[in-house]
């Protein structure tokens, strides 16, 4: 595999203008992510000292095995929901290392409005409990959570995809053979009191620690039956009575060292043999990936240079590279493993998707996974590539990888638009792990189409009307559209919705790759199989 | 792998065999074994193939490496096989690869240009792309101009025909 030839001119203007807007946009996630993560009102962090508490990522800092590498999945989650209400959707997931051995983690956060769960803290948890189900992780629960917020309850209770799901998920990982531990400092009330009930191992710490089907205010509203929170779920309770819990301890460290010492007693399950070479860092540095995004969503690149800066040694084996040439395909490692890599260099054509198509049908015979790279526009359009059939090249690409049998991984690196999404590995498609870049934006269509539809139907509604035409009207219609199409395209959006496992600052996207590609090697292959394929 | 190395205008395939924990490589039936020690204060440093050592000084220019090992100086051009493979246009003639609309012009006839300099931005599918100078050379003639829609495969902009060169 030779190194990939740099063309970036480092000295160039258009890289020094990328690089400070992108540094810039950095910037701000970071800021961001930061007040997620910590910045809490004075009078919550002040309660959970008063109870003996630790603050979530404080436990999680003791439980973790120290030096390794935590990925925290949807940092931002619901950043942009219930008014910046439930930074992070009240709880915190990711893959770590405790006693050696890679785990999902959920831990609720208590220190936003008690932990409760709003709809997208139960979509956070139901797609971590997935991850745990793809990749056959087992999970760590950190329980301390008030219950569903009511207000809410809609929208988390009834559907499929909601609360029930969780418990479905802990079930369906149980028969799977994947075990378990809950970690309850807190309360576990109502539905949350099956997240250690359906677990294999449970321990709850003494005096804070609390699981019941419904809390002391309405036991007594249901029977009249007057109780303290200790006589009806607490510690010796579940640990000497009921048997729902099965270690008790004094503290919360306490629990967590017991947390530690079971996980070790746990078989390490054999991950399947990924074909694996002595790792070697990027030959150019990562950095520069700052100078290479452009500021403008419209603009491209040459995504060669994102790879050149992702795998290892800059090495890259490329697959057809004179054949369909607005889809990059080709072989390379990542911290040593085997990969295939799809990345866009502009519209899909008829060959580019069949290319696609066969080098996914490669790497499925190869059990080589697969990563994504997305900045797509779409398939190409118009007369003579639909005569070519360029829906039914686009729909072998979508077959191919969709009964792909390998691990995928999907990285949004810019644009995102239209059917495009779909062939690349979109949310829908069961990619192991999305990730996106702050830069992103995603969509049925760009903004300003969209924008210049809706104005057009203004227009002729006017017109229809007899009111003539008021350009005025037209345009702040464009503008307000516009505006308001931006926001939900961006990154921002499609995170706070779950739509992403989270936003990477591009420099880190390679060792979070890394701990995807490794979390992915726990579940064993399946056998190859496609549906029919339309020639 | 492979990699194909030009010296003195012959080309020889150099077949790499592993790289780890020395290089081994094959060229035609024999097989090398090749290890290189850090490079010394002076920027040279020691290379020992198949057990001999040479003093050796090297610099790189884009494919092309100078090396001076003992007294003799040589200076070898690198390609990758892929990279053959790819077939880059030497023609000079830059064509639209799917209809679109020229959005940015940045040479005019005349402009002297070098390889991957942008010669003009087209947009098509909510895109902008940027097509780049394939070698360097003088462009002959512009053919669009500014908000000119043009169809798939249509003449954008040609360089002057390369002079004839001599291998290198």
């Amino acid at each position: 595999m030779s190194r990939i030839r740099s063309n970036l001119n480092t000295g160039s203007s258009e890289f020094r203008q990328n690089y400070a807007a992108n540094l810039a946009r950095i910037a701000s996630f970071k800021e961001r992510q930061d007040a997620a993560r910590h910045i809490r009102p004075p009078r919550d962090i002040e309660r959970l000292k008063k109870q003996g508490k630790m603050l979530p990522r404080e436990r999680l800092e003791r439980l973790l095995d120290p030096g390794t590498p935590f990925l925290e999945l949807s940092s931002l989650a619901a950043n942009m929901a219930y008014e910046g209400e439930a930074p992070g959707a009240s709880c915190i997931t990711g893959i770590g290392m405790i006693s050696g051995r890679e785990v999902v983690i959920h831990a609720d956060d208590s220190s936003i409005k008690g932990g409760a769960w709003y709809p997208l803290t139960v979509k956070k948890i139901i797609r971590c409990l997935d991850i745990a189900i793809e990749n056959r992780l087992p999970v760590v629960h950190l329980c301390d959570s008030a219950g569903g917020f009511l207000p809410l309850q809609s929208e988390l209770f009834p559907d499929k995809q909601m609360a029930g799901r969780i418990f479905r998920n802990q079930s369906i990982l149980s028969k799977m053979n994947v075990k378990q531990l809950s970690l309850v400092f807190g309360h576990c009330t109502a539905g949350g009191a099956y997240i250690p009930g359906l677990s294999d191992y449970a321990v709850i710490v003494r005096g804070t620690g609390a699981v019941f089907l419904a809390g002391p205010p309405l036991v007594k509203a249901a029977t009249g039956e007057v109780v303290t929170v200790d006589e009806l779920g607490g510690c010796d309770l579940h640990t000497q009575v009921s048997g729902t819990c099965d270690y008790p301890a004094d503290s919360e460290s306490h629990a967590i060292a017991l947390g530690r010492e079971i996980v070790a007693q746990w078989a390490h399950s054999p991950k399947w043999a990924l074909q694996r070479e002595a790792v070697e860092a990027p030959y150019y540095p990562a950095d520069e990936l700052y100078g290479i995004v452009p500021d403008d969503i419209k603009r491209s690149f040459d995504m060669r240079e994102i790879i050149a800066r992702l795998v290892d040694g800059s090495r890259f084996h490329e697959y057809q590279p004179a054949y369909g040439t607005t889809l990059i395909c080709g072989y390379a490692n990542l911290w040593g493993y085997k990969i295939g890599i799809l990345a866009n260099n502009g519209v899909l054509f008829n060959d580019s998707a069949l290319k696609g198509a066969h080098f996914i049908e490669l790497c499925n015979q190869n059990e080589t996974p697969l990563v994504f790279l997305q900045n797509i526009t779409g398939y190409m359009v118009g007369k003579e590539y639909e005569a070519r059939g360029i829906t039914k090249d686009g729909a072998k690409m979508i077959m191919a990888q969709s009964c792909s049998r390998v691990p995928k991984f999907t990285v949004m690196c810019h644009g995102s638009f239209g059917a495009g999404n779909y062939g690349m590995c979109g949310r829908a498609y069961d990619a192991r792990f999305l990730f996106s870049w702050p830069n992103h934006q995603i969509g049925v269509m760009g903004g300003e189409q969209a924008a210049r539809t809706l104005a057009e139907v203004k227009m002729r509604q006017l017109e229809r009307e007899g009111k003539g035409q008021d350009a005025a009207l037209v345009d702040s219609v464009y503008q307000e559209t516009l505006k308001a199409y931006q926001e939900q395209l961006s990154a921002y959006y499609a995170t706070s919705n779950l739509w992403d496992d989270g936003i990477l600052d591009p420099v880190d996207t390679r060792n979070a790759l890394g701990v995807a590609i490794s979390a992915s090697l726990n579940a064993p292959l399946e056998p190859s199989g496609y549906g029919v394929f339309r020639f | 792998m492979a990699v194909i190395l030009t010296l003195d205008g012959e080309t020889t395939t150099v077949e790499i065999l592993g790289r780890k924990p020395q290089l081994r490589c094959s060229v035609e039936d024999r097989y090398y074994v090749v290890y290189e020690t850090p490079a010394e204060t002076d920027g040279g440093g020691w290379i020992t193939v198949n057990g001999v050592r040479h003093r050796i000084w090297r610099i790189q220019e884009g494919e092309r490496v100078h090396l001076k090992i003992g007294n003799r100086i040589f200076s070898v051009g690198i390609t990758d096989p892929i990279d053959a493979a790819r077939q880059t246009t030497r023609s000079g003639e830059i064509r639209a690869d799917m209809p679109g609309v020229i959005v940015a012009l940045s040479c005019e006839p005349g402009s002297n240009v070098r390889a991957g300099e942008a010669l003009l931005t087209l947009e098509s599918m909510k895109m902008q792309i940027t097509l780049n100078a394939p070698r360097d050379g003088i462009v002959s003639t512009v053919h669009v101009a500014i908000n000119q829609a043009f169809q798939k495969g249509a003449l954008l902009v040609a360089l002057e025909p390369e002079k004839e060169s001599s291998p290198s």
